[in-house]
This record gives C-alpha cells, sequence and structure tokens, in this order.
C-alpha cells in the first residue's frame, strides 16, 4: 500500500515537477527580491518586528495578572504564578528594559509570601529587591518596612534601622526613615544618635521647584525647603494691568514674608525705578493660613496667590522673601522633643522651633516626596 | 517559464532546461536563501537582544534597520576580508593594544549583554613581548557599548606594571574618532582632563576593533596633573543602573546624588558639604548667592571650558543629569571641572537648556566676554579649524586600515566617525562661532533735555565699546555719569565717566579715557544660547539738549557698530544677567600691627589687603586660631627685636598662619619666630603646615625660627608656590620640618635640628637645597618623591636615619654633600605605585663616611653617575615609553634585535655582532667647540661607541661600559668644529650563551644598550658648564 502511494506521488512528482520548479523559482525570487528591494522588504520585516514587540509585550499582562492575583488576595495562586514568571522573566539586570516590571514582581511576590506566612521567604525576596537595585529607595523602604512588621518585637529590628539608613543616604529627607531611625535609636536609649539624625534631617539641603506665575509666563524657581527666611529675585515681563501672582508650592508649607514688584524704566526717562508691595490675596485649592500667615499646605496643589491693586507700567522683576518649611508630623516632632528633653538641649529645642511647621495629619506630610525621579 | 524556455528558438537552452531537475534548481537557489535566511534571523536576533534594554540605540536597532546594517556588511565583507589581512598582528606600534583573554571567559562575559556586568576577565596585556597581567570587564552606560561584536570594556593592570602610566582605563567603541577629537582640545585649553588616546586593539591577535582608550579619573590622574589627593565628585544620573529611583536627577538640585570617585577625608571638611553648598548656592537666585558661587570656583577655568565645549559644539552634553565630575582642591577648596564625554557635534541645532551651573555662570557678563575673548582666539584665524585637520591628518595617516576596517562594518558595530567629520565640524563651528562674534549689536535710545538720559542695550553676543559721544554743534561742559546704582535717576552714588572733548571733523565729540565697556549678556533660559540683553544707562549734563550720537566698536573683533534705534517711552526690561555694574571691585587696605597681640578668633585677610607687623612685636594666638593672608605679609623683624607668633596658651596649639593665594606673593618675612602652632582647616582649606604658603610666588622667610609645633604634619608647608627658605633654624619639629608640594624654589643655608619625621620633604617639587646642615632626623634628612627634580648639593647630613632618600620617578642632582653616620646613607626605592617607577639619583663628587649603607637600591630604581649637566639647562631630548612614536627618529641598523622606548630610554637590543642606533642631524657646530652628553646605560655589552659623522669629519668615541642594569652613567663628547650629519651609537654585546638549570635549554642574553636623555652644549664658553649654577629667578 506504501509503496503504492510513493509510486504514486513520484509519478505526479514527475509529471508535474517543471511546474513545481517554475513556482519554487517564483518563491525564491519573491524572496530574494523582498531582501533586496528595500520597499518590499520594509514593510515585511516591519511585520517580523510586531510579531516580535507583540510577544514581548505579554510580559506585562502576565505581570498584571499576577498583581490582580494578589489584589483578590489569591495569594497560594499569585505566589505559584509569579516564582514561575521570576524564573523566565526578561530583565536579569538593572541596566534591562523592564527593571521597573521586575521590581514590581518581586513586590508582589514577596507580598504574597508575607500574606501567606511565609516570614523567611517574604524577607529574601524583599532584599532581592534592594540588590536588584540598590539605588531604590523605596525598596530600602520596602525591607525595613517589612523587618520591622514581620520582626518587630519591643524594638525596632538591627536590619530595619540598616534600611532605613540606607535610604536617608541616597534620600536624606525621606521622613518616614528619619522617624523610624529615630524611634530605633531611642529604643535603644540612644538620644544622642537619634537627635543627629534629626538634625541631618533639618540641615540637609532639600529644594523644592516652586512654579511661579507672573505675567503670561512661568518660572520655576527651587526654594531651599529648611525653615528659613530666602530671598528670590526673578526677572519677570508682567504687562501694565492686573498684578496678579501665583506661586505653586507643591505641597510645601510656605511663609510670605514679603513681595514686591519692581515697575520697568523707560528709554530715556528719568524717572526713578518704583517698587509695589504684593499682598497675599488668597490660597487656592487645600490649605490653611495661620494668623501669621503661614500657607499649611494641605494637598500637593497648593497655591498662593499675590496680587498688586493696579501695575499701569507692568513690571519687570520680582522680589520675594520667603520661608519653605520641611514636612513634619507630630510623631517625628515628639521623638525629637523627647530626644532634646533627655540630652537636655531645651534652648535648641525652643530655637528651632521657629524653623518648623508642624502638621497634624502623619499620612499627608509622609506623601510630600521630594519631587518623583 | 516551461514555454519560455522549453520552446525556446535557441537549442542550448531548451537542452539546458530539459535537463534541469528540480534538485538542480533547490540546490541552485540554497545560497542566496540560505543567507536571506541568515540576514532575517541574525536581524531578528539583534532585534530581540537589543530589545531587552530600553535605551535610545536599543529603540533604534529595529529589524528593518539591523537587516540592512548586515545585508550592508555582507556586502563589504569581501573587502574587509582584504583589509584584515594587511593587519600586521605582531605589529610593535606602541599605540596598539594587544589583549589575550581566555576566548570562553571572554564570551561567558562580553557575548551575552544582559549578563556579565561587574565581571572581570583575567587577561594578559602584550607590550612588545613583555606580557602583563591586567583584568577586563565590560563598560558603558548603554547598550551601545554591550549589544553589538565590538563591546566597550575598561582594562586594568597590577600595581608593578602600569600601562601608558595608569592603572584603570575605559577603551571605548562609540564614536571614536569624533570623540577623540573634541577629548584631545581639551589639552589645549589648559582643563583638568583625563588623557585620552586613540587604541586599535588586537584580541587574541585578531583586530577587534578601534577603540578610544580613556584615563579613568582617580588619584594617579589627579598627581598626573600636579594637584593634590582630594575629592572627586561624580554626577551621572542618566541611565539605568546609574540614576536613583524616585529621586529628582537634576544634580544641581539634589546633592544627595553626588557619589564620590577619591575622598579626601579631612576632619571637618565632609565632602558632602562642597557639593551640598555649591548646589545651595546654585539655587539661591539672588546675587549675593552668584558670588558665592564665583568664589567656589574659578570663573575663568569655566569660561575656558565653555569656550571648548562651544567649539566642539556640543555645551549640552555636560549636562544637569550627567558627565558631571568635579574635583575639589584641597589647597584652595576651589571646584574643578573635569571635562567628561565630549562629543563633536554641529552647534547650530541646540537641543537642551544648559546645565544648571553654566546658566548661573553665564549670567555673569564677564564669563561671557572672556568666553566670546577665548573663542575669538580660536575662531577668528581659524585656529580650531587648524587644529582638527592636523589631528585628522595625524590619525588618518596612522590609522588608516584601522578606521577603514571598522568603517566597512559600519551599522553592525557602532559608529566610529570619521575624520571627515571632524574637518567638516570644525568648520561649521567655527563659521557660526565667527557670526556670533561679530554680533555686537546695541540698541541706543536718549531722552531729557537739561540732563540727558543715555540708555544703551546690548542685544548680540558680542559686546560693544563706547568709544565716544557725537556732541552736535555745540561741545559745552559736558559731563558723563554712570547710572551706578541703576535707579533710574541721576544721584549722589553715580559715578563719573573721565574723558575729553575732541573735535572730529569739525565735530565735537566726548571721548572717554578709556572706551566705556557695554558688555553682552547670554540668555540661556531656553535651549540653546540665545542673545540677552543688558541695559545700560548714562546721563549726560552741561550740554542741554544737544543731539548726541553714540560712536561704538565691537569689543572682541574692534569693528565699527552702527547702534539700532531705540524708541523714548519703550518699557526697559530686566535681564538674565546681573548686571557687570552690580560687581564692586573692592579697595585693597593695608593693616598694621605692632606691641602686644592677642588674637583670640581667627584672622581672615581679604584678597589684595596688606598686612604689615612692626619689629618687636609679639602675636599670641589662642588655641586653634588662624591667621590666613590673602594678600601680602611685610613681617621683618630685626635681630634684636624679632617678630615673634607664640600660643596663648602654652598647653594647647594655636592654628597656622596661611599665606593664601597669587596676591599674597611677594610677602617677605625675616627674624621671626614660629613657636608652638598646630595645623589649621579654614573654610575647608586645609594647613597641614604650622605655617603655610600656598599657591603665592616670590614669598622670601630669611633668619626666621620654626620650633615646637605639635599636631601638624609639617612645620612649613609649600604648596603650588615659590618660596625661599634661607638662612633660618627648624629644631623640635613635629614631623617633617619643610614639607614642598608642586613648589620650586630655594631652601639654603638653613639648620635643621631633631626633625620628627623629615628634614625636607619634596613632592613634585624641584627647589635648589645647598648649604644646609641637616642633624638627627628621625626620617631622612632629605626625602625627594612623586616626580622631583631638585638640585642638591653642599649640604651636610648627620645622625639621621637616612641621609637622602630618592622615590618615584624622582630625579635630583646630587652632588658635593656630606654624609655621615647615617643608617643609610642614599636609599633610592620606588615607595608610591601609581608613578610607575622608582627613584633616579645623578650621582657624582658626594663624601659618604661612616653610614651604616651608603648606597642602597631597589630592582625600580636607577642611579647615574658622572658630573651632572648644569641645574636648570634644558635636554634635548628625553625618552620614554611616550606611545607617540616606537623610536623618536631613531634607526636600528648590524645586528641589531630591537629599537623601542621602553619605560623610562630608548633601548638597542643588540645581538652578537655589532648593533648600530642611528640618529639624522644636522648640526653645524662652530668654534668654540660644543659638547654633546648623553645618559647612557649597558648590560651584557663588551663595547660602547659614540659615533659622530659629517662632511669630511668623524668622530669616535668609545665609551667605558658599566654592565648594570640600574646604573647609568653620564658622558661627555667634546665635538669639534664641522658639519655633522649622523649621530650613531654601537653596541657590542657579550658573548653570554648560558645553559639553563632548570630546564637545559641554550639560552642567549641580548646586550642591552639604553639611552636616557641626550643634552648638547652649543658653546661651553658662556658659563653653561657650572653644573650647579642655579637659575637666575630660583636665587633667593
Amino acid at each position: 500500500m506504501a509503496a503504492d502511494w510513493q509510486g504514486r506521488l513520484r509519478t505526479a512528482f514527475r509529471r508535474h515537477e517543471r511546474r513545481l520548479m517554475v513556482v519554487y523559482a517564483l518563491v525564491v525570487a519573491a524572496v530574494v527580491a523582498i531582501v533586496g528591494v528595500p520597499r518590499l522588504r520594509s514593510p515585511v520585516l516591519t511585520t517580523v518586528q510586531q510579531m516580535f514587540d507583540r510577544a514581548d509585550r505579554r510580559w506585562d499582562s502576565r505581570l498584571r495578572h499576577g498583581e490582580a492575583l494578589v489584589a483578590e488576595g489569591r495569594f497560594e495562586e499569585a505566589a505559584t504564578y509569579l516564582v514561575n514568571l521570576d524564573s523566565i522573566f526578561p530583565a536579569r539586570t538593572v541596566h534591562a528594559g523592564r527593571d521597573r516590571e521586575r521590581e514590581r514582581l518581586l513586590m508582589a511576590l514577596a507580598l504574597s509570601y508575607e500574606r501567606l506566612g511565609r516570614n523567611g521567604r517574604a524577607l529574601d525576596t524583599y532584599r532581592r529587591l534592594t540588590a536588584f537595585d540598590p539605588r531604590n529607595w523605596r525598596s530600602h523602604f520596602a525591607l525595613a518596612q517589612a523587618v520591622e512588621r514581620l520582626e518587630g518585637g519591643w524594638a525596632t529590628p538591627d536590619e530595619a534601622a540598616a534600611a532605613y539608613r540606607a535610604v536617608l543616604a541616597m534620600h536624606p529627607n525621606h521622613l518616614p526613615s528619619v522617624r523610624g531611625l529615630m524611634q530605633y535609636a531611642i529604643d535603644g536609649g540612644r538620644f544622642d544618635e537619634a537627635m543627629m539624625v534629626w538634625d541631618a534631617y533639618l540641615d540637609d539641603v532639600m529644594l523644592q521647584l516652586l512654579y511661579i506665575y507672573a505675567g503670561d509666563a512661568v518660572h520655576e524657581v527651587n526654594v531651599r525647603v529648611d525653615g528659613r527666611p530666602q530671598e528670590v529675585v526673578l526677572p519677570v515681563r508682567m504687562p501694565p494691568g492686573d498684578g496678579h501672582v501665583q506661586i505653586h508650592t507643591g505641597g510645601f508649607s510656605l511663609k510670605v514674608h514679603e513681595a514686591i514688584v519692581v515697575t520697568p524704566q523707560a528709554v530715556g526717562s528719568a524717572t526713578p525705578t518704583d517698587t509695589v508691595p504684593l499682598a497675599v490675596l488668597r490660597h487656592w485649592s487645600a490649605g490653611t493660613t495661620d494668623a501669621d500667615g503661614v500657607l499649611r499646605a494641605d494637598a500637593p496643589a497648593s497655591v498662593v496667590t499675590l496680587a498688586a491693586p493696579e501695575l499701569p507700567s507692568g513690571a519687570t522683576a520680582l522680589r520675594l522673601r520667603i520661608t519653605a518649611f520641611k514636612p513634619l508630623d507630630r510623631d517625628t516632632w515628639s521623638l525629637a522633643e523627647r530626644s532634646y528633653r533627655n540630652l537636655l538641649r531645651l534652648e535648641e529645642r525652643d530655637a528651632v522651633t521657629t524653623r518648623l511647621l508642624v502638621h497634624p495629619d502623619r499620612a499627608l506630610v509622609d506623601s510630600l516626596d521630594a519631587i518623583p525621579g | 517559464m516551461n514555454r519560455f524556455f522549453g520552446g525556446s528558438r535557441l537549442p542550448w537552452i531548451r537542452s539546458w532546461w530539459r535537463r534541469l531537475r528540480f534538485g538542480d534548481i533547490v540546490l541552485l537557489s540554497l545560497l542566496p536563501l540560505l543567507a536571506a535566511a541568515y540576514l532575517l534571523l541574525s536581524a531578528a536576533g539583534e532585534h530581540r537582544q537589543a530589545r531587552q534594554f530600553d535605551d535610545w540605540w536599543s529603540r533604534s536597532r529595529t529589524v528593518p534597520l539591523t537587516f540592512a546594517s548586515r545585508l550592508g556588511w555582507m556586502k563589504r565583507f569581501p573587502e574587509a576580508l582584504l583589509v584584515d589581512r594587511r593587519f600586521d598582528t605582531e605589529t610593535d606600534d606602541p599605540a596598539v593594544l594587544h589583549l589575550l583573554v581566555p576566548r570562553s571567559e571572554w564570551d561567558d562575559v562580553m557575548a551575552d549583554p544582559a549578563t556579565g556586568f561587574g565581571q572581570w576577565v583575567e587577561g594578559l596585556v602584550d607590550d612588545a613581548g613583555r606580557l602583563d597581567q591586567v583584568r577586563v570587564r565590560k563598560r558603558g552606560d548603554t547598550s551601545v557599548h554591550w549589544t553589538t561584536p565590538k563591546v566597550s570594556f575598561t582594562v586594568r593592570t597590577r600595581k608593578s606594571s602600569l600601562y601608558r602610566g595608569h592603572r584603570a582605563m575605559a577603551f571605548s567603541g562609540r564614536d571614536v574618532v569624533t570623540t577623540y577629537a573634541a577629548n584631545a582640545l581639551t589639552r589645549e585649553f589648559d582643563l583638568l582632563a583625563p588623557d585620552t588616546w586613540l587604541a586599535p586593539v588586537f584580541l587574541n591577535r585578531r583586530f577587534y576593533g578601534l577603540f578610544r582608550g580613556l584615563e579613568l579619573t582617580d588619584e594617579s590622574f589627579l598627581r598626573r596633573h600636579g594637584r593634590m589627593p582630594g575629592t572627586i565628585y561624580r554626577g551621572d544620573a542618566a541611565e539605568r543602573g546609574e540614576y536613583y529611583k524616585g529621586l529628582p536627577r537634576n544634580l544641581f538640585a539634589n546633592p544627595a546624588i553626588w557619589e564620590y570617585l577619591t575622598v579626601n577625608d579631612r576632619p571637618g571638611a565632609a565632602p558632602a558639604d562642597a557639593m551640598a553648598a555649591l548646589v545651595s548656592d546654585l539655587n539661591g537666585g539672588t546675587f549675593a548667592s552668584h558670588q558665592r558661587v564665583l568664589a567656589r570656583v574659578d570663573p575663568e577655568e569655566v569660561a575656558r571650558l565653555m569656550a571648548l565645549l562651544l567649539l566642539v559644539g556640543d555645551p549640552y552634553h555636560m549636562d544637569d543629569v550627567h558627565n558631571q565630575l568635579w574635583y575639589e582642591d584641597p589647597a584652595t577648596a576651589v571646584l574643578h571641572p573635569i571635562p567628561w564625554d565630549l562629543r563633536l557635534l554641529d552647534l547650530g541645532q541646540p537641543t537642551m537648556r544648559l546645565n544648571t551651573f553654566f546658566r548661573e555662570m553665564l549670567r555673569n557678563p564677564s564669563v561671557v566676554e572672556w568666553v566670546t575673548t577665548i573663542l575669538a582666539e580660536w575662531v577668528q584665524e581659524d585656529r580650531f579649524v587648524q587644529l582638527a585637520d592636523s589631528i585628522t591628518a595625524d590619525l588618518s595617516a596612522r590609522f588608516a586600515d584601522y578606521l577603514r576596517f571598522d568603517g566597512l562594518r559600519a551599522g553592525v558595530i557602532p559608529p566610529i566617525g570619521t575624520p571627515s567629520d571632524v574637518s567638516r565640524l570644525a568648520r561649521v563651528n567655527s563659521a557660526l562661532l565667527r557670526t556670533w562674534l561679530d554680533d555686537a549689536t546695541v540698541a541706543f535710545g536718549t531722552g531729557g533735555s537739561d540732563t540727558l538720559v543715555l540708555d544703551f542695550e546690548t542685544r548680540g553676543y558680542a559686546g560693544a565699546d563706547l568709544t565716544a559721544i557725537g556732541l552736535g554743534e555745540e561741545p559745552g561742559r559736558p559731563m558723563l555719569w554712570r547710572d551706578s546704582n541703576r535707579n533710574g535717576v541721576l544721584d549722589e552714588a553715580d559715578q563719573p565717566v573721565s574723558g575729553a572733548i575732541e573735535v572730529d571733523a569739525g565735530r565735537p565729540r566726548f571721548v572717554p579715557d578709556a572706551p566705556e565697556p557695554l558688555r553682552a549678556g547670554w540668555d540661556t533660559g531656553q535651549p540653546g544660547i540665545r542673545p540677552g540683553r543688558l541695559h545700560y544707562r548714562f546721563f549726560l549734563t552741561g550740554v542741554p539738549g544737544v543731539q548726541v550720537e553714540a560712536a561704538l566698536v565691537n569689543r572682541v573683533s574692534g569693528a565699527v557698530v552702527t547702534p539700532v534705534a531705540w524708541e523714548a517711552g519703550d518699557p526697559i526690561m530686566a535681564a538674565f544677567s546681573w548686571h557687570p555694574w552690580q560687581f564692586q571691585a573692592a579697595q585693597p587696605t593695608t593693616r598694621r600691627w605692632s606691641g602686644n597681640i592677642h588674637l583670640r578668633g581667627t584672622v581672615r585677610l581679604a584678597a589684595g589687603d596688606t598686612l604689615v607687623i612692626a619689629p618687636g612685636t609679639t602675636i599670641r594666638l589662642d588655641p586653634d586660631v588662624s591667621i590666613v593672608l590673602r594678600g601680602p605679609l611685610h613681617a621683618v623683624g630685626t635681630a634684636t627685636r624679632p617678630i615673634q607668633f607664640l600660643p596663648a596658651d602654652q598647653r594647647l596649639p594655636w592654628g597656622a598662619l596661611a599665606l593664601q593665594g597669587p596676591l599674597a606673593g611677594g610677602s617677605r618675612l625675616a627674624h621671626v619666630a614660629f613657636r608652638g602652632g598646630g595645623g589649621a582647616l579654614v573654610d575647608r582649606i586645609e594647613y597641614i603646615g604650622m605655617v603655610n604658603v600656598h599657591r603665592a610666588a616670590d614669598v622670601e622667610f630669611r633668619q626666621v625660627e620654626f620650633a615646637d609645633n605639635v599636631r601638624s604634619d609639617d612645620t612649613f608647608h609649600a604648596l603650588h608656590a615659590e618660596v625661599h627658605v634661607v638662612d633660618s633654624r627648624f629644631r623640635n619639629t613635629n614631623g617633617d620640618a619643610v614639607d614642598y608640594d608642586y613648589s620650586v624654589g630655594t631652601i639654603a643655608d638653613n639648620t635643621f635640628e631633631d626633625s620628627g619625621g623629615d628634614g625636607i620633604d619634596l613632592m613634585a617639587s624641584s627647589p635648589w637645597i645647598h648649604g644646609n646642615h641637616v642633624a638627627r632626623s628621625f626620617d631622612k634628612g632629605i626625602s625627594v618623591g612623586e616626580r622631583s627634580s631638585a638640585t642638591i648639593n653642599d649640604n651636610v647630613l648627620v645622625d639621621g636615619d637616612i641621609g637622602i632618600e630618592i622615590k618615584d620617578a624622582s630625579e635630583p642632582a646630587i652632588t658635593g654633600n656630606r654624609l655621615e653616620h647615617n643608617r643609610v646613607a642614599i636609599k633610592v626605592s620606588r615607595k608610591n605605585w601609581r608613578y610607575g617607577t622608582g627613584g633616579w639619583a645623578k650621582l657624582h663628587d658626594n663624601i659618604l663616611e661612616a653610614n651604616g649603607v651608603d648606597v642602597e637600591l631597589d630592582d625600580r630604581s636607577r642611579v647615574t653617575r658622572g658630573q651632572p649637566p648644569a641645574g636648570g639647562a634644558q635636554w634635548w631630548a628625553r625618552y620614554q615609553a611616550d606611545f607617540d612614536s616606537p623610536r623618536g627618529g631613531w634607526v636600528s641598523g648590524g645586528s641589531a634585535r630591537s629599537l623601542r622606548k621602553r619605560d623610562d630610554a630608548l633601548v638597542l637590543a643588540a645581538r652578537p655582532g655589532v648593533a648600530t642606533m642611528t640618529l639624522s642631524v644636522d648640526w653645524e657646530v662652530e668654534d668654540p667647540p660644543g659638547q654633546l652628553v648623553l645618559e647612557l646605560g649597558a648590560h651584557a655589552l663588551d663595547a660602547v661607541s659614540i659615533v659622530l659623522e659629517g662632511e669630511g669629519t668623524e668622530l669616535e668615541v668609545p665609551v667605558a661600559v658599566i654592565d648594570d642594569s640600574t646604573e647609568f652613567r653620564f658622558v661627555h663628547v667634546d665635538v669639534p668644529p664641522g658639519r655633522y650629519r649622523s649621530l650613531t651609537l654601537t653596541a657590542t654585546p657579550t658573548a653570554a650563551d648560558r645553559v639553563q638549570r632548570t630546564t637545559g635549554l641554550l639560552t642567549r642574553t641580548n646586550g642591552l644598550l639604553r639611552l636616557r636623555r641626550m643634552l648638547w652644549y652649543p658653546d661651553r664658553g658662556e658659563g653653561l658648564w657650572d653644573p650647579f649654577a642655579p637659575p637666575a629667578s630660583r636665587r633667593p
């Protein structure tokens, strides 16, 4: 039977060999044309690339699926799924294009382990996260928090403190880590160490980008956030008429001590330069104003509006004297106050209060990170 | 097709078609199909590999592009093969890097772009037959460096065998030619820039690619540049793995993300503080903060850097997020930028804003003017184009085949650029900058009647000079005033402009005594650099109602500038730049001290201010109180009424006396006594001596007593200074009595007793040391280290541990000294690996008596005996491995095996017979005759001679041979009058075949003739021959 089929095939092949040759030659010619003629080649190769890219995008959907499992509380299933995904995920180094996705994967996996009560594996996964990209402070902070949650007893564990220190080495103004490290020191009765952390927080250079709307332009100005008054001098072009100036604080509390605009000179006219004071007109959006004119920001969208009654000749410069305050919540301040008291540094405590604005809402203050990188 | 071929009228086609079978067609088509399949698969593979990353290079590696690249490479492959066959894999061109690595390990680390980061591969560098161990790893910040067959890498040598004098080097395969040209230009701008070179790399004897070698910045880099070890800050936050996630990436807004390549851990001067202060001031936004920024850097250096960046068309790549390297000099606390990764681009296509630092510096019109002045030097006479052309001509000639080969691989490997790109971009940028410099637009408007208001506004890239003001018909009695306080009205604070009336073609003009500068401001608020506007207001009185005209010229080119009209009443808007009239020069003052003075706080004297201390004055300083003078000090006491600096508290030291900066030059101290100081750290500047001179010239200490200092390393410290210490006394000093770092001057006729460290300690210094008496030093009497070249003569060194120690590439001339009762009289050694070699003493006519050891020498050090040439005389040729030319113009002959610059000399390796090395010369020696001095070493040679041949004359001088690989000799040859055409050295090796004990193999040792230096004295009659006459400038 088989020999019969082979025979028939052979016969058919011989009968149609010429046609097959022609078809084959045409196929080869088409391939050569596709290779040789850029116009033909390009759409084909682009299609090939799109296939690759589609295949590549499946990593995103798979990761989202894993995260969804965690969000739905299906931790056992999530852990199994994510472990498998982890073993085949393409980003093996922080230099790879999907480094953030791998970090999300590890974070989801760590969380799954933690919820499943596999604390050892959870902590190992957090440690892998910090090792994957040691320059991600959020990974270190997640490790610190996890260690506190999983291994903390009456005091902060050493590993958590080390992770807090790692955060502060790259992000010295991260208030939750400052608080965590101060707590760690105070737990051990080391008030001087707590004060060192506190002093470093107060004095480390922190800049906040303010957006100042004056005239028809937006000016970006970095100001020091240190609780000390500072001058800001800004060349502006404000046309004659309404003299409104808006300061978008990015969520930081601010005190405007003085605001003036300088009117322009005119060519050939020996009239002196004039200055016009601006009044704090209102605070927009979230924010409350103290009696002494401090904007206590309640949201990143907080805005201060300054205005002059009228600017007949416009303005050419804006001069501000302002103070921007570092984020501070009651808990952290109480840790600092306790350290001052225990070290008998009461005068310093009193002196430093002029630089502080304690906010009642810890969650809000903690959310006031630096500008996202 | 069947009908076409089968029905063809040509019988041979019909016959061919009939015989053709399907299998034949498949066979015929196999090659193109396989090629197509290979191209498709490899392109897809490369795309997939690149897709792992997410940067500019990987995003550009689309399948169509990679396919086209590989197709192009396939077409060019035969030509590439031909070029490859021309490569000499054994070439001794010192520019070539021969790297030998285990192939499998190399592939493990380099072939997979996603792995192997930070992983080292052990290998060897073949340096003309000498195999040095190195380690290699992949480098770079983006996938362009890892995903092609030409991977960028870092080489690290062992401390004992540096390569090109460096221990850590980067080899980058991207934009090799253009980037090399841009970075090579830094040499011309007196900047602190890393060494860079072009390096054809052979990997396991196959050409791997043309790379740009780059020295990595570390302490060795600082020492090579003559800088004290200090902190190098690195800011790089552009690419994955380098930036800090979740934090602001702007380096000039976030001091926490800077890193340190080297750290000078001075107590009380944390490295983070300097960058935090700079960042804080850069964002201060006030004139005061701008002035603080100016004080933290060298503005002229920044102007040089900016001019360079503009010439190469890339002022944007040293941006806010990466390529920031800064060095803080501990001697001045000044931050110096290190140019990094400059590219050669078209300046006319700005892509982004300048970084925050440059923007702040260019708000200063003086900096802008320095930049334009430097640019004028480079573009107006086409100097930049000529230099670029010379660089391209050199590299085209030397690296033609390598450039060709990598050019043929275009698309498959990272782009390397071409020499013609360099020339073209140099021309494009020069032309554009010329238009900038020609643009000195000035707007001019007037108003008023009794007091005329003259308003000028510069609106071009270049500033203008106001040279005259035309006054219509009536000269009157004009007075011109600047609106110095810029309040818009003439008042008491405004300064007059002095000048006179001149009449030109019957029309009176007010001509200022000096042209009134109207400097330009640049606007850098947007991407690129645009001309800014800077307003200058003057008032003209004494000529009411006159019609005035302004005469202006371009401050850079001197061309006449015609002002554009500025309508009266137009508003004058604020400028981006700070106004030149805001910068007020301080008036120098003189302070006088006399009687008894008690200092309770550190005294700082401003730059240019003078301190005069009267004879008999006693200054008592509280603990840690210092005196820092940035102007000259005149403290000249008398033998009977000396000036004294004493501790107020006998138990605790005061700080330091410091003469800081060039304006402190010319200071004079005589009959002064310093006791009980302890060094200090003031304003981040480290003063390691009780008395310090930093960066000041022509400073003299005469008959000064230094004693009983505590805590500080040194008693007297000179750093980057020219200081003369004469007829003074050092006793009971804590560490080194005198420490010269990067300094010159004189140390003469002093007495050193009981020094706690060295009597005299030199680092990279070349003072004249003579007539001193050094007794009982705890360590060395004189320590000559770190590339010092002092002249040391007629000193007495007794009862010390080591009389004179010569270290680390130092080459002092030591003659006529007496060394007695020391444990070691003269020690020559290597101590610091960063200098690559040991010391090299030139010894002559010294008296060594009753020492434990007379001369101690290690295997990395050398000694030259014989009468050294005159101090200060210039060597005509000094040979060392400089990688520029292998043989320095010499040609080998006879039985020579090789002739090559190696380490510290030109080395002729001679086989049995007579080997020669010949240099073509063209010397016309007239009467009186001249003298030739050569510094020669020999090993395993029977005879050496020097032959000078000329027209009808031949002079042959036999040389007494010292058969010692560590010892050299000065050879003096008197050259009679005549014309000479060639200089030949001949070497006859000893027959030194020997049987190795372990292997039983017969080995033959080549004779070696080493030529270190040559010096030519054209005329012995001019007093040049006094070997120790110090140069006139060094005489006290």
